[in-house]
């Protein structure tokens, strides 16, 4: 079945069905035929039989009649029915006969009335007849008494009638069976029917079954591609081999195309899918590449991008998929040169199939294979070949490979392109930020210079001016020294007055307790007890300890008045050391010291000088070494200084043939810190605050030392290791006469160093801080730096007398030149009248015309668009001092006015 | 640009020789500065450096950039004059006024409801503008709850800004760029002066810790609301513009501001997408996530 056509299909079924109706056909026919033959039969038999037993009757009754005509009448015209009845019913039985033939029953009762007729011929019939023409009446009349031809003849008649009968009965029989017959067909026709009706829907179920079935599954398969996620897996399934098969196959055909058309489609999209969102071209170039390698199950594959290489355009390989450690494939190409350069040149897919031994291998961990193929397709952008890929497999390039190729290719090309003018547009952007950037950074160095330059000419400027100014202020201080010196040494003189005075004034009654006190201590009436002795004993010593600080005192402010005097005599160099022992050796003994003399005997014997303050010096220092020495020695050395010492202490002016005389003490004591060194020479100073606690003293003595040693032509210095002791050495000279007007003159020439040296002492700063002194300054001084605004011009303009009158009160104290106005307008005029006005203030609520409008007016001047003008408000509103600048105010300053603001204010707006 | 020294090397070769050989010498010498005193400046803008280093070679009297390479290397001071000339020190108070009134319109309002409000001026240099949001911040109500971080690689402009004290001349400027910024108050209340110098009130500084911080080196050192970090990157190379921005992405809260100068831009931030853009002509942004 599956092998036939549709065509044969249908065919057979329809002569099957065809033969099955004519197969019932046939059987009704004969059917039919029967029952015909059967009516036949009714008809010729049955009604033939009637008719021919009625017309036997006929005949009979016809001879009868005719005989008994004859007989009658003796006319022999009624001979001739008789005779004819008498043929006729011959003829006719012969043809009943025929008929009922087959029907015993008949036969024999046909031949029972045949057997009676005859009889009644020869026994009625003709005897009669003969009779008749005999004229034997009697006999006749006889003979119808008897009338044996009666007798046959009713038994003719009855057989007949049952003839009759009987043939009705055959017919009704038949009829019966007739009907029962066509019963019988009836039902036959209907079965007939329902079974062909049967047959005709098997067949066309089986038929249709067949085509339907491949028909839907094409149909479906149609619809499954149709759909939207289109299944190009399935194929119908062929079965058969009619027309549907062929459907089916070509539907499978177009599947199998479509899927091509749908790989190639998917894959591409698929590919370029991949591409999108990249943002650098290497990138997208490699994405697209592994993608298109994947796609195509290619193992190896290399995207190279035309660029332009100063000025020459070269492919450069931009990615590259499976290649050889990243390496295989030239890194740069050429146009022209090889497959790659060639296709970019031509712009056509190439494709290798007979792949030379050289060429590129696909490498594996294991293995290295050569291709079976290479392609080479070119990427264009508007007709113009940007990029060109090379790509090797395994396998053979197939047509619709190619086909993806050709469809990929195209908008990649716009895609590559789109990217690269991106980059390039990136590049551009970056390109411009980095050259702001850069000129930013420019203007800042420049801002940055040009400040360093102004600094430095500012310095220059300020230097200039400071170097003007120190002369100026160099002179001046000169005159004020002169003046000051004036001044000085009679304050000093003063000053030492006083002190002589105050010491006088102090040492009588000190004296008295001095005296009082150490009476008392002796306790020679020895009234008093034990501790009271004590009390006036630490009177008496404290006491004491005064008067040697005013001494100090005194004799420091002698120095320093120049008011000590020197006398310059021979002093007997031998004696010193003596005198000291005199002095000192008690003490040592006390603390429990050694008192070390050493004597240079190289020294002159008389040495002119200041005995009595060579002695005061010594005297110090020997007391200040047994101070400060717990243990040890304390040794006096006179000496010869070296010329080195006297050069080092630049005493070499006056060195001359004279003799010097180094004269030092050295203990070993807690020794002097070298960072103080410096200051024990100060007045009241010793080398830390705790050496007072512990050991006493003014501080005074060393300074002694040292004016007094200057006094002497001499110096003091000290050389010291704490913790091992100190020396410390006095270098003096001989000052011998040289007659009594040099000597004086040399005094005056001390004297005089002494006092200039004692004045540079204070610096003038110090000076200045003197009230005195600076009113005394501020007469010389002209301008400036001390009252930055003297000499500026402010104009102020407001209607409020109070306020304006403040202000000027405020401001030329300050050394400004005031300019009042009370309205606008009048502030104009004055502008005008004072074109070098260095700053406005400018009250903003005025009568005639408002500071608003007079600072809009005053900028409308273009002179005057600089100009400095602080508004001045009484109202804190921001919209007033948004007002303010919009009219044009360099800055506001709200009422009442805090001065320190105010002049804050000054200093910024008048600044240049 | 002259070169100072007409005996030297450089004569004898033509310009793009004498160009390389320098950028070599610029090389090693930013090497040397950074290995001998950690000051790194191998990743500033190159034209930049290269002109401050010309700049201090003619000022230094040496003949070629090796030689002023020895003289740093060996001289600890002529160090510090280079370093004091490779950081810029420009800045204005209230510089670029509009910035500052976008600050005070746009951004401040959405800082109102913090708690504590935390900044970081990264290259405040002198400290201008440090200053600057100091007296905006008061003017705004927010001068008890704000801590203002101002931090500079250079010790020398940050003694300067520790001080508060700015030239009178500059004051002028300063009062204009003030009031166009948007000031509610007198410019002049938050000052005093002495002849030469504008003072500012004690108060207002100590809103402000100045301290040393490299940005180049130094790492994000907390979490802040705003960042303002201006015309300190124009003297960047890319890669160290996006290293500083990656440092500012990290120290800035969700939702946190952050301020560029005028000619700078987020073009060379990876986070760039995770900033919305407040107001693009000022440079402010927000860190979205």
């Amino acid at each position: 079945m599956n092998r036939l056509s549709i065509r044969m299909k249908i065919i057979i079924g329809y002569m099957l069905l065809l033969a099955c109706l004519l197969l019932s056909m046939v059987g009704i026919t004969t059917q039919i035929d029967t029952i015909e033959r059967e009516v036949r039969f009714v008809a010729n038999r049955v009604v033939g039989a009637s008719d021919l037993a009625n017309s036997l009757e006929t005949h009979l009754l016809d001879m009868e009649t005719g005989q008994r005509g004859y007989v009658i009448t003796g006319n022999p015209t009624y001979l001739e029915p008789y005779q004819s009845g008498r043929s006729s019913y011959e003829e006719d039985y012969m043809k009943l006969m025929e008929l009922v033939k087959d029907s015993p029953v008949e036969v024999s009762r046909l031949e029972r009335i045949y057997t009676y007729t005859t009889n009644w011929i020869q026994e009625a019939g003709d005897p009669v007849i003969e009779m008749k023409r005999s004229g034997d009446t009697l006999e006749i009349v006889k003979f119808f008494n008897d009338d044996v031809g009666k007798q046959y003849m009713d038994k003719i008649r009855s057989e007949l009638s049952s003839f009759r009968e009987f043939e009705q009965e055959l017919a009704n029989s038949r009829v019966l069976e007739m009907e029962k017959q066509g019963t019988i067909l009836k039902v036959v026709l209907y079965a007939q029917f329902v079974l062909l009706a049967g047959l005709a829907v098997l067949l066309a179920w089986l038929i249709s079954r067949s085509v339907v079935r491949t028909l839907r599954d094409v149909t479906w398969m149609i619809h499954s591609i149709a759909a939207e996620s289109g299944d190009y897996s399935k194929r119908v399934v062929v079965q058969s081999k009619d027309e549907i098969s062929e459907l089916a196959m070509a539907t499978n055909q177009l599947i199998d195309m479509h899927a091509e058309d749908y790989w190639i489609k998917s894959a591409a999209s698929e590919v370029l899918r991949n591409c999108q969102d990249i943002d650098t071209s290497k990138e997208l170039s490699q994405r697209f590449i592994t993608s298109l390698a994947r796609a195509l199950d290619a193992s190896y594959g290399i995207l190279y991008v035309l660029e332009r290489q100063g000025g020459n355009p070269v492919l450069s390989r931009f990615a590259s998929y499976a290649a050889e450690g990243g390496t295989a494939g030239e890194e740069r190409i050429a146009l022209g040169e090889g497959l790659v350069g060639q296709c970019a040149l031509d712009g056509i897919v190439m494709e290798l199939k007979e792949i030379p031994a050289e060429h590129v291998s696909i490498v594996s961990s294991v293995s290295k294979i050569r291709p079976r193929s290479v392609l080479v397709a070119p990427i264009k952008y508007k007709n113009r070949v940007i990029a060109v890929i090379e790509l090797a497999g395994l396998g053979v390039f197939e047509q619709q490979h190619r086909t993806m190729i050709r469809d990929v290719t195209e908008p990649f090309g716009t895609m590559l392109n789109t990217v690269e003018n991106r980059m390039e547009i990136e590049r551009l952007l970056h390109e411009s930020q980095t050259m702001t950037e850069e000129l930013q950074a420019q203007s800042e160095e420049l801002q940055m210079q040009q400040e360093e330059l102004r600094m430095t000419n500012e310095q220059l400027e300020e230097q200039n001016r400071n170097a003007l100014q120190k002369t100026n202020e160099l002179n001046q201080i000169r005159i004020e020294l002169e003046q000051y010196a004036l001044k000085l040494e009679q304050s000093s003189q003063y000053k030492s007055e006083f002190l002589a005075n105050m010491s006088h004034e102090l040492r009588t009654p000190l004296n008295s307790m001095l005296i009082l006190s150490q009476m008392l201590a002796e306790n020679a009436e020895e009234h008093l007890s034990h501790e009271e002795e004590e009390y006036a004993r630490v009177i008496y010593t404290a006491g004491k300890d005064l008067l040697n600080l005013i001494n100090d005192i005194l004799d420091l402010s002698k120095v320093e008045a120049g008011k000590l005097d020197i006398v310059i005599d021979a002093m007997n160099t031998a004696e010193l050391p003596l005198q000291m022992r005199l002095q000192f050796d008690q003490v040592a003994e006390q603390k429990d010291l050694e008192f070390v003399v050493e004597y240079e005997d190289s020294l002159p014997d008389i040495f002119y000088t200041d005995e009595q303050r060579l002695h005061q010096i010594v005297r110090n220092l020997l007391s200040n070494a047994f101070k400060f020495t717990e243990q040890g020695s304390v040794t006096m050395r006179l000496a010869k200084p070296s010329e080195e010492q006297l050069r080092s202490l630049s005493l070499h002016q006056y060195a001359s043939d004279e003799a010097w005389l180094a004269l030092s003490v050295q203990d070993t004591g807690i020794g002097i810190a070298e960072d103080k060194r410096a200051i024990i020479f100060e007045a009241f100073q010793q080398a830390d605050g705790r050496t007072s606690r512990k050991y006493g003293g003014t501080g005074l003595g060393l300074s002694i030392c040292r004016e007094l040693s200057r006094l002497l032509g001499g110096k003091v210095f000290v050389d010291s290791e704490e913790g091992v002791g100190s020396t410390f050495t006095v270098i003096i000279p001989s000052l011998p006469p040289k007659g009594d007007t040099a000597a004086e003159e040399d005094h005056v020439l001390l004297q005089a160093a002494a006092a200039s040296e004692a004045a540079e002492i204070e610096r003038p700063e110090v000076l200045m801080r003197d009230a005195e002194q600076l009113a005394m300054l501020e007469l010389v001084e002209d301008a400036g730096v001390h009252r930055p605004f003297a000499g500026k011009r402010v104009l102020v303009v407001d209607d409020d007398i109070r306020n304006v009158f403040a202000l000027m009160n405020i401001l030329e104290k300050e050394g400004v030149e005031v300019i009042a106005a009370h309205d606008g307008e009048e502030g104009l005029a004055e502008l005008s009248k004072h074109p070098d006005i260095d700053l406005v203030l400018m009250d903003i609520m005025m009568p005639v015309m408002d500071g608003y409008d007079t600072i809009q007016e005053i900028r409308n001047i273009s002179a005057y668009s600089d100009l400095p003008i602080i508004a001045l408000t009484a109202k804190a509103m921001k919209q007033d001092r948004e007002r303010c600048l919009e009219v044009g105010a360099s800055d506001y300053i709200s009422k009442p006015i805090n001065l320190d603001q105010l002049f804050s204010l000054m200093r910024v707006w008048l600044s240049k | 640009m002259e070169l100072n020294n007409a005996e030297h090397g450089y004569d004898a070769m033509n310009p793009a020789e004498q160009d390389e050989m320098m950028e070599l010498e610029i090389d090693l010498l930013l090497e040397g500065l950074y290995r001998r005193y950690g000051y790194d400046f191998r990743h500033y803008a190159r034209s930049s450096i290269k002109r401050r280093l010309i700049y201090r070679m003619n000022r230094e009297k040496v003949p070629s950039m090796t030689a002023l390479l020895e003289r740093i290397l060996f001289d600890p001071q002529a160090a510090e004059r280079l370093l004091q000339d490779l950081s810029i020190r420009v800045t204005e108070m209230f510089r670029d006024p509009s910035f500052f009134l976008a600050l005070r319109q746009r951004i401040i309002p959405k800082l109102r409801t913090l708690p504590e409000i935390r900044i970081w001026h990264a290259g405040c240099s002198t400290g201008e503008e440090p200053i600057s949001m100091a007296i905006l911040l008061e003017e705004e109500g927010l001068g008890d709850k704000v801590k203002i971080y101002a931090t500079d690689m250079n010790e020398e402009a940050l003694r300067v800004a520790r001080k508060g004290a700015y030239r009178l001349s500059s004051m002028q400027n300063y009062t204009k760029n003030y009031l166009q910024a948007g000031g509610t108050m007198e410019f002049s209340k938050y000052y005093t002066t002495t002849e030469s110098e504008a003072i500012f009130d004690r108060e207002l500084m100590q809103r402000i810790l100045f301290f040393q911080h490299n940005l180049v080196m130094d790492r994000s050192f907390n979490e802040f609301h705003l960042i303002i970090c201006r015309n300190v990157m124009i003297y960047f190379d890319e890669r160290l513009q996006q290293e500083v921005l990656h440092l500012f992405y990290e120290s800035l809260s969700i939702g946190g501001f952050l301020g560029l100068g005028s000619n700078e831009s987020m073009l060379y931030a990876e986070e760039g997408n995770k900033y919305r853009t407040i107001d693009a002509s000022e440079k402010w942004y927000q860190k979205l996530r």
